[in-house]
């Protein structure tokens, strides 16, 4: 599949590619980092993704090559922390801005534990000091006899790192992001995470001999949309916002939301970790391909998929609600798309979801839909989604639907350490 | 490495605006409207009026806010018969986190019940049509004084009702009053602010903006709050802003008090001019005590009497008052206007033509000085292409750090002790970049007038409440 040729090769400076599970985008970049053209080419798995990218760069006179990827939809994470609301909100924060999906955030005193397999645990809790006799307690009483998991971290309390290694000398350790002061601390798991899929993507997908030709690390996708929508919101991009936003990237598998920290409402129990003023949250369970059938299942159930349905569709809403509700009904990828974001401000607007806090939608003044399953999207039928979860006095939000992936451009071309 | 520019304008503000604007409590504002009637307004209602007629006095300005208009109303002319040069309208806190349904709610159970349940005047629910009706045939500018880190709405509202001064910034705004809003939305929120201030603004009648130098109000050095007012000086002067009156609290040392605002003037002036921002007219605020106030009348009167002293050595274009009852809780409209009239009297009986000086001050300059110098550099000189992202980068990285500030952006590594003539001196800087000759100095002051290095809770706790 190749959509678009490339325009202007005489003002290529840049080639960035991203690798998704079905499909290879490569977008081609001036040097005010300006999209040149846009292509799309569908997997060879027969070949394998670095042969593939290798020949689709071939001759290419870029110079510089900038690369993300979602292949392996992110890494599954569980969280054991000595406390929800501090160590494990801030942990989750930091997974999740680092592109991982955390399966659950568990307190060290739970005995029960969480059979599903992740691909790393991390272990954390308190602020670095020696003087923490029930954090000690809690590390020599752990077991993880009740977890499954790939690697292990620990990003806990540092004074307790030797003993924690002493009884599981495969961890890994890393810096307590809660530091000395509960604030302030480092990026410590965010950084190791991002690693960790590198690694795990090198692995699974046989792309290391494409790794050593970059100047620069693969990164994962959704951590770049988080870098570009935090680069919008900086006021460092073509895409003006005009306030406390929400970025919606609806695929296959999963759909990630990503927003001002501002909307979360002030009675919610649960909160993002502090000092920062982005934050991400990935509902698992909705999308249009992979996750089709449990989307399908929750607008089933919910009480109001028929008022949903009046919105999004022109004729015969009342025959789709009754195969809707007998599980006859085949929807069209928009028709998904759409049901992806319903129930997905639905539960935000309400906190249903380990870790998600409360949103207040009122806040909201710009939405943002970016992603490949966003594109046929009309922006009136959105509007009249948002508005079920409005109230009558506010502002609507302005409604973008990023139609060049420039959410994606703007986080591949970025580094938030050029402005922190 | 990014120092402060007008490059970072924001000059594509329509498109931010009309969505701001759009906002029904807004009730349809119109640019050109409101700057026929800002025009319309006199003078006086312009607080660069207000100073350069100021003479050798400093300005009055009380505070004062309550949730019904007619309370409001009566209020505004009681502190004007009692001869405040500034008019305050303290806004209710749920208006400034932007609760504006939670107000309206509170606004209506008070007009019901005839019991004030705000503690400030719902500006965005009374709207700007009424809130001009307030300030009919008041010959003086209008403060508005709030601690909203979003303030965008609220800002468009107050212009629109003929309010001239601006209280806020994006650093003094939020790192002092919040512990989760994000710093860096609210310096972007505030170069909205700014922004709005200056296309509003004409050479003879600018919108004027202040900061709120006191900070945490507790244990602040004077070379912190310094440093923070340059920065938002320096931020506002970006967008335009051509009248800002940079401020801070009573220290509690009236030497350090002399010494900070003779460093504020010089240093605000020299960093205006090295980035170009000369058209920027800049005014000294003083705020009397801010920390804990004694319950006692009469020692609440004798603190009130001796910083209006201070004011006057200082000579401060501006003092914010207290009152009496300040221990008290929100004080009567006599009170208020009681405060105003002992303040004036004192102003006026003991009138000083020029700022005061002796060796020691100058001693105590030259360090602030120094050490204002150093932390500014460090910042000027951080990687990044926007000012605004350097001052935010800073407090992460501790190089900005207010004692006391609930913020999660704010490191909390920076403390001080007060030496036994009661200046706040620096025992560890944290990652505040200041010289080891300089905190060496500070640690040699410390202890050379008696005081101790290893100070404990308890002194701590009452270098805090130094005035009870």
């Amino acid at each position: 599949m190749k959509t678009k040729q490339r325009e202007n090769s005489s003002n290529l400076v840049k080639v960035a590619v991203d690798i998704g599970s079905t499909i290879i985008k490569i977008a081609q970049l001036d040097h005010n980092d300006a999209q040149l053209s846009q292509q799309f080419f569908t997997r060879d798995f027969d070949l394998g993704v670095a042969p593939q990218v290798k020949s689709l760069l071939e001759g290419v006179g870029a110079d510089e090559i900038l690369m993300c990827s979602s292949a392996n939809g992110g890494l599954r994470a569980g969280i054991i922390s000595l406390t929800e609301h501090y160590s494990g909100i801030v942990v989750q924060n930091q997974a999740l801005n680092a592109g991982a999906n955390p399966l659950f955030v568990k307190r060290l005193s739970d005995e029960q534990g969480d059979m599903r397999f992740v691909d790393v645990l991390i272990v954390c809790g308190g602020i670095d000091c020696s003087d923490a006799p029930l954090f000690e307690s809690m590390i020599e009483n752990l077991t993880l006899v009740n977890f499954k998991f790939g690697s292990l971290i620990y990003a806990g309390n540092s004074y307790f790192a030797d003993s924690f290694r002493q009884r599981f000398p495969e961890a890994v350790v890393i810096a307590n992001p809660l530091g000395g002061t509960l604030t302030n601390g480092s990026n410590s798991v965010f950084e190791a995470l991002r690693n960790a899929y590198l690694e795990d993507l090198v692995y699974k997908e046989g792309i290391s001999e494409l790794n050593q030709q970059l100047s620069m690390k693969i990164r994962p996708t959704p951590e770049v949309v988080s870098s570009g929508f935090h680069r919008i919101l900086s006021n460092r991009s073509n895409i003006k916002v005009t306030g406390a936003s929400l970025l919606f990237d609806v695929g296959g598998a999963t759909t990630d939301i990503h927003y001002t920290v501002e909307i979360v409402r002030d009675d919610s129990l649960v909160r993002p970790g502090a000092a920062s003023s982005i934050a991400r949250y990935v509902f698992t369970d909705l999308g249009i391909v992979a996750s089709r059938d449990s989307t399908l299942q929750q607008m089933r159930s919910h009480p109001l998929s028929y008022e949903f349905l009046n919105l999004v569709l022109t004729h015969d809403v009342r025959e789709t609600y009754q195969l809707l509700r007998e599980g006859e009904y085949v929807p069209s990828p928009e028709v998904l798309s759409y049901a992806c974001l319903f129930l997905s401000l639905d539960r935000f607007s309400h906190g249903k979801g380990s870790g998600l806090p409360v949103a207040d939608l009122n806040k909201v003044s710009q939405i943002i839909l970016t992603g490949g399953a966003t594109q046929n999207l009309s922006e009136a039928i959105v509007a009249n989604i948002l508005r079920m979860f409005f109230s009558d006095v506010g502002v609507d939000p302005a409604i973008l639907i990023d139609k060049k992936y420039q959410v994606w451009i703007d986080g591949i071309t970025w580094f938030s350490d050029v402005v922190n | 490495m990014a120092t402060p520019s007008k490059k970072a304008r924001l000059n594509n503000i329509d498109q931010y605006r009309d969505q701001v604007i759009s906002h029904p409590l807004a009730r349809g504002i119109e640019l050109a409207e409101v700057q026929t009637f800002l025009a319309s307004l006199p003078q006086n209602r312009y607080p660069g009026y207000a100073y350069h007629n100021r003479g050798v006095l400093s300005c009055v300005q009380p505070r004062g806010g309550v949730p019904l208009f007619d309370d409001q109303l009566l209020l505004t002319k009681k502190l004007n018969e009692a001869g405040a040069d500034f008019i305050p309208l303290t806004i209710d806190s749920c208006t400034r986190q932007g609760q504006y349904d939670t107000a309206a709610q509170l606004l209506q159970r008070s007009e019901a019940e005839g019991k004030n349940y705000l503690n400030g005047y719902p500006l965005v629910n009374h709207g700007y049509e009424l809130t001009r009706e307030l300030y009919q045939g008041i010959d003086k500018p209008v403060s508005l004084r709030h601690g909203t880190p979003d303030a965008r709405l609220l800002v468009e509202i107050a212009i629109a009702s003929g309010i001239t001064e601006i209280e806020g910034g994006g650093v003094c705004y939020c790192v002092p009053y919040s512990e989760g809003f994000p710093l860096d939305r609210c310096l972007l929120y505030w170069q909205y602010v700014d922004r709005i201030c200056a296309l509003y603004s004409t050479e003879d009648r600018p919108i004027h903006r202040e900061s709120f130098g006191p900070l945490s109000a507790t244990l602040v050095p004077p070379a912190i709050a310094v440093t923070i007012q340059i920065i938002e000086a320096l931020l506002a002067a970006e967008q335009g802003v051509i009248s800002f009156a940079v401020s801070f609290g009573q220290t509690g040392s009236l030497i350090q008090d002399v010494a900070t605002a003779k460093v504020l003037k010089e240093l605000t002036q020299h960093y205006l001019d090295k980035f170009g921002f000369n058209e920027v007219r800049h005014y000294l605020v003083y705020h009397q005590w801010m920390g804990q106030f004694p319950p006692q009348r009469e020692k609440a009167a004798a603190l009130i009497s001796g910083s209006t002293l201070i004011a006057n050595m200082i000579c401060a274009d501006k003092i914010v008052v207290k009152t009496v009852d300040e221990a008290l809780g929100v004080p009567d409209m006599e009170t208020n206007a009681e405060a105003v009239a002992t303040v004036k009297y004192l102003l006026h009986t003991f009138r000083c033509a020029e700022p005061i000086t002796s060796p020691l001050i100058e001693s105590e300059s030259a360090l602030i000085e120094s050490e204002v110098r150093e932390i500014l550099d460090a910042i000027f000189d951080m990687p990044g292409d926007v000012f605004w992202g350097s001052v935010y980068s800073a407090f992460q990285q501790g190089y900005l750090d207010i004692p006391f500030s609930p913020h999660a952006d704010n490191a909390n590594k920076l403390i001080t002790m007060r030496d036994k003539n009661g200046s706040i001196r620096i025992l560890d800087r944290g990652n505040v970049p200041i010289s080891d000759e300089n905190l060496e100095m500070e640690k040699q002051l410390l202890a050379s007038k008696g005081g101790k290095l290893d100070k404990s809770y308890r002194d701590l706790l009452s270098d805090i409440n130094m005035m009870v």
